[in-house]
């Protein structure tokens, strides 16, 4: 293996490496400051108008329970405001019947499908409150998780957006049960040490509150970009206004159980994240957006990690098939490492414990699925990355090309 | 709140699903062959000096160790470094936004929607809206019914116009 080969080989082992100690370490800071003490919901100085804005497109299936949940809140003063997406089921006979019965929901018809952003947007402008409580159609938020937010929006006048921890619905499949390791080893834990760090990648777009002074300032939400989340979470940020996690505030989301489904929705973040990547570029020359630059990088080098692994099982494929002819430069003879694998597989298993011990505190039992934590690096890492490799190209290729970035919800296999 | 939703799964399933996750253990153990050879030697005491030591492979898990070490240090003073900075630049006295900013008012709204403040109060009251958008982004109000939160808009009468969309 030439020099330049042996140094992508060590890349693609230690970065994932280096990555889980970061999130873990980061998280578990984040734990101490943060969670570790505090487990009711927060008495707050005042209990401000909030408006819950529910953009929903083809969700006649989900948006019934939605509301319904919804409409029992704790929060004592709220409106709902269920934005139809130019649906072509019956989800707008579906909210007309709700909110006949339901006096805090209010419908607005979108008279054709514009895109998440623009439902959104749509939403916003319709809607009365000054906090912005904007979740999925299939999303069911916890009683208590307006306080747990509206605590971080009431204390920091810097704080323009608190997102949540989205739980796991669905647990009938295989693919399902994967997802919860996933989302507390990998995408919960991220979001703690991305706080330590001071900026957020992005914020979940199920579940999300925003000050509306915070998103006028930044224009709302870009209607071109598949993952409006990302967007305006860099938005925000970038105009320096602070977007924080808050692990307490809970809901529970509906995942893809079909591999189209998945395949679908991890294309589409990996296409929004470098639709951001490429939009905000220049911010890396802006030293006034410094606070942005671990984001980038961290970023940056991910999508890099994806080809660097790509090749390197190229490489090794080659070696294996062609002995002969493969050039000796790009041969791998192996991609299990010695002592590397050994390491590799126990942080990979700490990683696990590590999350799902911080987000047992609020799903208690959920160390029952560390058994199928282990699909987690086996098929979501491949996914993932081939997801990145995908998207790249697409997202260069449709930049500057869609009005309105409209996609369909991921096709969630069985209720 | 818990409501964990599960389907019932033919046995088939669940045991197809069950023996795939236990062949990718099978795969994890494999990656710690070196480990569990590792404690083999050590009932074998003859043979782990021989592999660790005369061989080098204790030196090997050493080396690997120390870079490790050297790296993971290295990402942790940068990022504490960098962590210390932010704390220390925009925390406390630096924070120069401490005061809340005004909310959005509803003539700002009505302007940012492309409406008339009245009918951006109208909107905000409406229960139920049959909305599009213009080629600017702006809203277009296609039918409306009013509910009791618009008691204002409906003290003043005020009419939604239907807006056509622009060419």
């Amino acid at each position: 293996m030439s020099i330049s080969m042996e140094g992508v080989f060590y890349f693609v082992f230690f970065y994932p490496l280096f990555m889980a100690f970061f999130w873990m370490i980061g998280a578990v800071i984040f734990f101490i400051r943060h969670e570790r003490n505090a487990h009711r919901p927060p008495m707050l100085p005042e209990y401000p108008f909030i408006s819950v804005v529910v953009p929903c497109h083809n969700e006649g299936r989900e948006i019934e329970d939605t509301i319904r949940k919804l409409a029992a809140n704790a929060w004592p003063d709220y409106e709902i405001v269920a934005v139809n997406d130019g649906s072509s089921d019956d989800t707008g006979k579906v909210l007309d019947r709700l909110a006949q019965r339901v006096n805090r929901l209010r419908v607005v018809h979108l008279d054709r499908n514009f895109g998440k952003a623009m439902a959104l947007r749509a939403g916003a402008y319709v809607a009365r409150g000054e906090y912005l409580m904007c979740i999925d159609a299939d999303t069911r938020l916890d009683h208590y998780a307006m306080h747990w937010m509206m605590a971080h929006m009431l204390n920091g006048a810097r704080v323009g957006a608190v997102t949540g921890n989205p739980r796991i619905l669905n647990r009938g499949s295989l693919l399902s049960r994967i997802q919860i390791g996933e989302f507390s080893s990998i995408i919960g834990m991220v979001r703690r040490s991305q706080r330590d760090v001071g900026r957020v990648f992005t914020v979940s777009g199920c579940h999300v509150c925003f000050r509306r002074r915070a998103l006028h300032e930044v224009g709302y939400w870009s209607a071109e970009t598949v993952t409006e989340d990302i967007d305006i979470s860099w938005k925000l940020q970038l105009h320096y206004w602070d977007v924080r996690y808050e692990p307490r505030a809970l809901a529970w989301i509906v995942m893809p159980e079909t591999l189209r489904g998945l395949w679908r929705q991890r294309l589409r973040w990996a296409q929004g994240g470098i639709e951001a990547a490429l939009k905000y570029a220049s911010l890396l020359q802006a030293w006034t957006k410094r606070r942005m630059w671990p984001v980038y990088v961290e970023y940056l080098i991910g999508a890099i990690w994806c080809y660097a692994w790509a090749a390197t099982v190229l490489c090794w494929i080659g070696t294996q098939l062609l002995p002969e002819s493969w050039p000796a430069a790009f041969a791998v003879a192996s991609i299990l490492p010695k002592w590397t694998g050994v390491i590799l597989a126990f942080v990979c298993l700490l990683q696990f414990t590590v999350g799902l011990y911080l987000d047992n505190h609020y799903e208690k039992g959920i160390f029952r699925n560390m058994f199928w934590a282990i699909w987690y690096p086996a098929m979501y890492w491949m996914i993932s990355a081939i997801a990145t490799i995908v998207a790249i190209p697409r997202a260069i290729y449709f930049r500057g090309k869609v009005r309105y970035a409209t996609w369909r919800s991921p096709e969630r296999g069985v209720a | 709140m818990r409501q964990v939703r599960r389907k019932s799964e033919s046995q088939l399933q669940w045991t197809v699903e069950v023996a795939a996750t236990a062949l990718f253990w099978g795969l994890w153990a494999y990656f710690i062959t070196p480990l569990l050879s590792l404690v083999l030697w050590y009932f074998g005491y003859r043979v782990f000096v021989e592999e660790m030591f005369e061989l080098g492979g204790f030196e090997a898990l050493q080396e690997q160790l120390r870079s490790y070490g050297l790296v993971i240090f290295s990402i942790f003073f940068v990022t504490g470094c960098w962590v210390m900075y932010n704390r220390l630049r925009y925390g406390g006295a630096h924070n120069t936004r401490t005061h809340m900013l005004a909310p959005v008012t509803l003539v700002e709204t009505a302007d940012v929607a492309g409406l008339k403040p009245a009918q951006a109060e109208a909107v905000q009251g409406a229960k139920r809206l049959v909305v599009s958008f213009d080629d600017s982004d702006h809203l277009l109000l296609r039918k409306s019914r009013a509910t009791r939160a618009s008691t204002k808009a409906r003290k003043r009468r005020v009419s939604l116009p239907r807006r056509g969309r622009k060419a």
